[in-house]
């Protein structure tokens, strides 16, 4: 399947503290391009902690994370405050974490994920609008375009934020818990998107709660423990030692 | 006549630049910052009054901004301690920097003029007194002048920066993301409500700008469905309300700010029984 | 110390004290209920009707004027709580409010200014409190309201406690919960009202919030925290009375404020300090 085995992000021995609490530490994994991979661990091991410190929104205390593209490797450091890195990564955030009686408009949610790429000062004009509709018709949602976002339902928010990452159009994709409180209709829709997006090259992490649904939508699985407990393929994790032992205290 | 005209365009500017700052405040869950703000740049202006003994230098203006930015960084930096809630941080703070300018004013009061009465509640009725002449030719009050300045910066901005104003209202992790700067971004807002607070104390007083600035968004956020009908929405709502207040001021000889303050108050309670009135019996 | 023997002295000491005591209580429960600022905005409300019973009467009778800011306080309180529900902000709600109804007290105050028998002592008492004027009349007054509120809290200790941190099992297990929040509503409401003849308006949040605070940095346990706060705000209304009373001639309420951020400070620090020490031993 992964014929084209490119490393595209490599985590070498990664640390993460608040305050003086190390959350994670010595973390070192890579993840190869096109692939989807799930982060289970159970809860305050600190998978939301690795996410954001790949993406700079926690500093690391050490390590490095490389990020290879095409054209060109980034790199961000403990310590040093590299950013470049983190302008080659979407994010799609727990819905929670966002304020749903905000006045704006399914498709307003959905342009922002232009806004980076416009940079300051700059307006979305008819280009951005229209990736942002493709998007929205991805996702399935173009219906609700114009609506208001505090009318949506759990899932519905959930596929709104995946429009948002896809207008982005990054290489790598980080999705914290997508799947949190959605129906099963709703899930087999946003994986299959998820599908799509990984057989266009994308590379997805996905932190993932439902361990019995681990072999049906992921490649790899990372298990994680406040220290990287095991990694590898789905059917050898599967059943293993490793899950038993990332999920015992 | 021309008075009255004179007050209501002060009055009227300066709500429709506090309009347009608090659109954003109350978005941000910030209304009672701009509560505390209101009473910290009194210190502000003690203090800067203190170094240079003159009420009508700038640095009073200066002096003042920056205490409200300083309450802002005052108040982050208690609800980064343990166990304490953001609004609890605010109900904290501002009542501490607002006694240490009761304290200065009772030790060095005696030498100097600060009316506090009037700082707090300011005095519309007045405002036009102060004229703004260029070569004796008398352009209208000053107070009215410094309104359009400040009503001016903070469309600017808004213009400027309203997509980054509404991502780190909205959704502030992914504006980090984003290297939107949220952090660059919440304190030019508090530079800004900083700003137009001091401007338009003289006007309306400390806390009727509490009013000013967070009852026409507030009455907005029920109606809007988006951030630009929520800004219009309330510079509409400020306008009429000023207008009316004005009126009855003048009509009834009491405080203009006061009445404003109430006008305010009393479409936001009518929007209110309009929208939930009939759910809740 | 021939300070401590004067008799107005004692009983300005007396009446911080107490209030600082019936503070404490009442503000760790708003604290706990994420209501910090609502006694801010109650506060505030009192102006008008203050304002209000000068003018119906006439006459500059302590116990109009208090039932009159009682009247506003309980009107503005309950329009918060009315408004307060989804789709509205309650920050931005309280904020209006609380201008709205000053807002109309600056009005009155304006009818009053312009009347002959202006009788009136200024806005300058209302907003900053004036501890030293207080009466032996005021103090019977404030120990009653205290002995109740404070009697209240212990007698309705379970119910309250459970109320606040859940309310919805509350109501699972038959206590009355609207009853129970009548009362912490009430007291909060005459508590600030009789605060702001002592600290004034802007600075009572500080008197609610302050005690709760310095508890939280060092109990987890809200019997523990409530009789912290209690004690705490007591001491800090005496030092902060004793203080101004040193200096002669500075304003009680403000230096009660200043010292109670000081203490804040203070314990936040320590508070730390106990926890870097506990781990370093532990």
């Amino acid at each position: 399947m992964m014929s084209d085995s490119k490393c595209i992000l490599k985590v070498d021995h990664l640390s993460v503290a608040y305050d003086d609490t190390v959350v994670l530490k010595d973390v070192s994994f890579q993840i190869e391009k096109g692939t989807m991979t799930a982060i289970v661990g159970p809860n305050g091991a600190g998978k939301s902690t690795l996410i954001k410190a790949v993406l700079g929104l926690v500093p690391l205390v050490e390590g490095t994370i490389d990020l290879t593209l095409d054209t060109k490797t980034v790199s961000a450091y403990g310590g040093a405050k590299s950013n470049s890195i983190y302008n080659h990564i979407a994010y799609v955030p727990q819905t929670s974490t966002v304020d749903w009686d905000y006045p704006i408009t399914v498709f307003e949610v959905v342009l922002m994920g232009t806004y980076r790429r416009l940079g300051w000062f700059r307006r979305p004009g008819k280009r951005e609008r229209d990736e942002a509709t493709k998007a929205l018709q991805t996702v399935g949602m173009l219906d609700y375009a114009e609506r208001s976002i505090s009318q949506l339902s759990g899932g519905q928010q959930q596929r709104v934020f995946l429009a948002r990452a896809l207008v982005e159009d990054q290489e790598v994709y980080l999705l914290d818990e997508p799947f949190k409180g959605i129906d099963k209709t709703t899930e087999s829709v946003l994986v299959k998107i998820m599908k799509e997006m990984q057989s266009a090259g994308k590379t997805l992490l996905i932190v993932h709660h439902n361990l019995q649904t681990l072999e049906v939508y992921f490649d790899q699985v990372l298990c994680v423990n406040r220290r990287l407990v095991g990694m590898g393929p789905v059917r050898d994790i599967v059943g293993s030692h490793i899950l038993d032992e990332t999920y015992s205290y | 006549m021309s008075h009255i005209l004179e007050i209501w365009g002060i009055a009227t500017i300066t709500g429709i630049s506090c309009s347009l700052i608090g659109t954003f405040l109350v978005l941000r869950r910030l209304s009672m910052m701009v509560d505390a703000i209101t009473h910290t740049v009194f210190l502000g202006i003690v203090l800067a009054f203190l170094v240079t003994k003159d009420l009508n230098s700038p640095w009073l203006i200066i002096g003042a901004t920056a205490m409200g930015v300083g309450t802002v960084y005052a108040v982050e930096w208690m609800q980064q301690r343990r166990y304490i809630r953001p609004d609890a941080a605010i109900g904290i703070v501002f009542p501490f920097l607002f006694a240490l300018a009761i304290v200065l004013v009772t030790l060095f009061g005696k030498h100097i003029h600060l009316d506090v009465d009037t700082a707090i509640l300011g005095d519309l009725a007045f405002a036009t007194f102060q004229r703004f002449t260029v070569d004796a030719y008398d352009l209208g009050p000053m107070l009215l002048w410094i309104a359009m300045l400040v009503c001016l910066i903070n469309a600017v901005c808004i213009a400027l920066f309203k997509k980054e104003l509404i991502l780190t209202t909205f959704d502030p992790v992914c504006a980090k993301v984003y290297q939107a700067m949220p952090m660059a971004v919440s304190y030019g807002l508090m530079t800004l409500t900083s700003l137009t607070t001091v401007s338009s104390f003289q006007t309306v007083g400390a806390i009727l700008v509490t009013g000013c600035m967070i009852g026409p968004p507030a009455t907005a956020f029920m109606l809007a469905r988006s951030v630009k009908a929520m800004l219009f929405i309330s510079m509409v709502v400020s306008t009429i309300a000023t207008t009316i207040g004005v009126t009855l001021a003048f009509l009834w000889d009491v405080s203009i700010g006061g009445m404003i303050a109430t006008v305010i108050g009393c479409i936001y309670g009518l929007v209110w029984i309009y929208k939930y009135g009939r759910n809740n019996g | 110390m021939e300070l401590l023997q004067q008799y107005t002295f004692q009983i300005v000491a007396l009446g911080t004290v107490m209030l600082g005591l019936v503070c404490g209580v009442i503000g760790t429960f708003a604290v706990l209920r994420q209501e910090s600022l609502l006694g801010d905005g109650v506060a505030h409300s009192t102006l008008p009707g203050v304002v209000a019973g000068f003018l119906l009467t006439g006459v500059k009778d302590t116990t109009v004027l208090l039932l009159g800011a009682i009247c506003t306080a309980c009107l503005s309180e309950w329009i918060m709580h009315k408004t307060s529900q989804k789709g509205v902000r309650f920050d931005a709600a309280l904020a209006t409010i609380l201008a709205a109804f000053f807002g109309f007290g600056t009005v009155l105050l304006t009818r009053v200014q312009s009347m002959e028998n202006a009788g009136q002592a200024g806005l300058n008492t209302f907003i900053f409190g004036q501890a030293v004027t207080m009466m032996q009349s005021d103090i019977w007054v404030m120990a009653i309201c205290g002995t109740c509120i404070v009697g209240g809290v212990i007698i309705l200790w379970k119910e309250l406690s459970l109320t606040v941190f859940d309310p919805i099992e509350a109501q699972l297990m038959g206590i009355p919960v609207s009853k129970v929040r009548f009362f912490y509503r009430a007291a909060l409401v005459v508590t600030i009202v009789i605060g702001i003849r002592t600290v004034g308006v802007i600075l009572i949040s500080s008197l609610l919030i302050g005690p709760a605070m310095i508890g939280r940095q060092w109990t987890h346990s809200l019997r523990t925290l409530v009789i912290i706060a209690a004690i705490s705000g007591s001491a800090v209304a005496f030092t902060g009375t004793f203080v101004s009373a040193l200096w002669g001639n500075l304003p009680t309420g403000p230096i009660i404020i200043i010292v109670m951020t000081g203490m804040i400070l203070l314990s936040l620090v320590l508070a730390n300090g106990k926890r870097l020490v506990r781990r370093c031993v532990g």
